[in-house]
């Protein structure tokens, strides 16, 4: 397993537009992808997983990779969030 | 009648009363068939969906924009997401209820899931969720989803839902008046990007309003008039044309260097704190940029920016501006700009305490990073830099101690750099007295109204008490802002004037009458104050200095200068 800590700096939060974007890219991998916020965890692959974390600007939040491509998801995932999500 | 509400979207129109109300879905809880075939008619009606958002998707991209279809894309990901659709099938599954119901209550879990969150921009997807539902349920009940919409109509509705909006037809309507829904919500993004007026906030149901009543829309000042008597419609339509005609005017003029009617050229530029968005000064005809505030880069993170994230932020800019000159500032942090990671103690008095040059000089390691950025980046335009905050003579010298540190320091590993003027902020008083001996020290001044006029007056610009004292016509600081220029021209160097007061249209026949060289804006002011330096000409801008600063208070200043313009 594969994890990465990080805060989040996006003025609004993950709101639709970010979170569709980490969702189109974390369903690429077979891996397993999800963010934990306050010890919850949330499947990044679902839309409404994201959504319902809602994850604000500052949050400390980890993201959790696990399977067989879990460092290719990792790192592809960890652009898009230091990026910004492209905002 | 007036109504009064919050203009979401700037701009005026005379039209129409179109009242969209939406059809009601029957929801109610009913006897099936048989659980397949209800399973099988909400299959149906998620597909139809999906298909409709992806023709959604097309529209949209062509007539608004790539940024507004991606709504549309989190609507189709959360359509195909089971976790969404799963609820209400699950439902008809396990319970054998009605696929409508199921949806129903399946959306009224979601909404209530988004309205309880405490992130505004999150509550709003409530919205989203609603308008996924309801598409569903037009779907499972067979009604049409589009909507005629008259000529010329101004839309009243409660609330536009994102697939609302991306089904009119733009030609037709002129404006938007909604009940609910804030600046960040989706009619309000859409009516700005279609450019067309949007109120929000108006009870139009218990107003009275009803279709086909003749509407005045006026966002800019955020009421709306509905039958209005002939001779005010009148007036309303004038009013539009004058500012229509005011737009184009000032048009025509936004892409030639700023310039009086007899020549004198001076530079219109624009104030930008962000990397990105040097494109849209440019399009909105800044001759160059006159204050690039560099604390966005040190802002909303955790730890430093590197020199090369700074290098990449200022070539960018540089870059996109050629030969125009850019002004950029070193980082104005402290006072009301606080950096969590740089732990600065809590002070009593932030304006006149520990901030921007001041720490700039302490931290001297994160000071040279950031002037080992610009200097690397001066190849690639025409770079100028900034200091703000300088009280003394003595911190001028000190950063050329340490610039030159620098540039000895990038030669030796053969990085290329070009010579580049150095010039600070004139913002507090004893540096705008003393200007004739800073003068000799830098290339060039930048005058900041706001902080110069804050710390001569005394009053705090965020007190809303004392807001009737801080007014940039005091004739003091017009005395200020004339030696400053003075004691430039007399140095040979060049003065800019970067704070609110440098768009005032008001103020400009002094500014060119003592001789200001520079003007830095937001950049949607650009054009007009273009257009407004194209009606004055030097010799009566120079009477005008003279008139100024023998007044005895702002309100004098005001009352003479406005009756030059209307002379």
């Amino acid at each position: 397993m594969a994890s990465y800590v990080f805060q989040l700096t996006n003025e609004h939060g993950l709101h639709a537009r970010p979170a569709g974007l980490l969702v189109q890219i974390s369903s690429k991998f077979d891996s397993k992808v999800c963010l934990i916020k306050n010890g919850q965890s949330y499947n990044c692959k679902s839309m409404l997983g994201i959504l319902k974390m809602a994850g604000s600007k500052g949050d400390e939040i980890i993201l959790e990779v696990e399977g067989t491509d879990e460092a290719e998801a990792l790192q592809a995932i960890q652009t898009l969030i230091t990026a910004n999500f492209n905002e | 009648m007036k109504i009064n509400g919050i203009g979401t979207s700037k701009g005026m129109a005379i039209g129409t009363a179109f009242i969209y109300k939406k059809q009601k879905l029957d929801v109610a809880l009913k006897p099936i068939e048989s659980i397949e075939t209800e399973l099988l008619h909400y299959e149906a009606a998620l597909k139809k969906s999906t298909e409709q958002l992806k023709q959604i998707i097309q529209q949209t991209k062509r007539q608004i924009g790539e940024k507004e279809s991606q709504i549309f894309e989190a609507h189709l990901l959360l359509i195909e997401d089971e976790e969404f659709y799963g609820v209400a099938r699950d439902m008809i599954f396990e319970q054998g209820v009605n696929a409508t119901f199921a949806t129903e209550q399946a959306n009224r879990s979601f909404k209530a899931l988004f309205q309880q969150m405490d992130n505004i921009y999150m509550r709003e997807r409530a919205a989203d969720m609603n308008d996924i539902s309801q598409r569903i349920l037009r779907n499972l009940l067979g009604l049409d989803s589009e909507f005629k919409v008259p000529k010329n109509a101004i839309l009243f509705c409660e609330d536009l839902e994102p697939s609302d909006t991306a089904m009119l037809n733009p030609d037709y309507i002129l404006g938007f008046v909604t009940e609910k829904g804030g600046k960040t919500s989706h009619s309000a993004i859409i009516a700005q990007s279609l450019g067309i007026p949007a109120i929000t906030g108006v009870a139009y149901e218990k107003l009275g309003i009803s279709e086909g009543m003749t509407i005045l829309i006026n966002a800019d000042e955020s009421y709306l008039i509905a039958n209005p008597e002939e001779s005010l419609q009148v007036a309303f339509s004038a009013q539009m044309i004058q500012k229509k005609l005011e737009s184009e005017k000032y048009e025509a003029l936004k892409y030639s260097h700023g310039k009086t009617r007899d020549g004198l050229s001076l530079e219109i530029a624009a104030n930008i704190a962000d990397s990105n968005k040097a494109a849209k000064a440019l399009e909105q005809g800044a001759d160059g940029v006159g204050l690039f505030r560099t604390e966005f880069l040190y802002m909303n993170r955790q730890s430093l920016p590197s020199v090369d994230e700074q290098f990449q932020a200022y070539k960018m800019a540089l870059e996109a501006f050629g030969d125009k000159p850019m002004v950029i500032r070193t980082f104005d942090i402290g006072g009301d700009k606080q950096v969590d990671y740089l732990n600065l103690e809590p002070e009593m008095n932030p304006f006149l305490g520990y901030r921007a040059i001041r720490i700039s000089l302490d931290r001297t390691e994160m000071f040279k990073d950031q002037l080992r950025a610009l200097i690397m980046a001066s190849v690639y335009g025409n770079l100028k830099v900034m200091f703000p905050m300088i009280s003394s003579i003595t911190e001028i010298k000190q950063i050329k101690v340490l610039i030159e540190e620098v540039k000895t320091e990038l030669d030796e590993k053969g990085i290329a750099h070009r010579p580049f003027e150095i010039g600070i902020m004139v913002e507090i008083p004893v540096v705008a007295v003393e200007a004739k001996k800073f003068a000799k020290h830098v290339d060039f001044f930048s005058i900041g109204t706001n902080d110069l006029l804050q710390y001569t007056v005394a009053v705090d610009r965020m007190n809303e008490k004392l807001s009737h004292l801080y007014n940039w016509y005091h004739p003091g600081l017009l005395s200020l802002i004339k030696n400053v220029a003075a004691s430039a021209r007399e140095a040979g160097i060049w003065v800019g004037i970067c704070g609110e007061a440098a768009s005032d249209p008001l103020l400009l026949p002094f500014y060119v009458g003592v001789g200001i060289h520079e003007l830095s804006m937001s950049s949607s002011k650009v054009a007009e104050i273009k257009w407004n330096l194209s009606t004055l000409d030097q010799a009566s801008c120079i009477k005008v200095v003279d008139l100024v600063l023998d007044c005895e208070t702002p309100d004098e200043v005001v009352e003479k200068l406005s009756g030059l313009t209307e002379n």
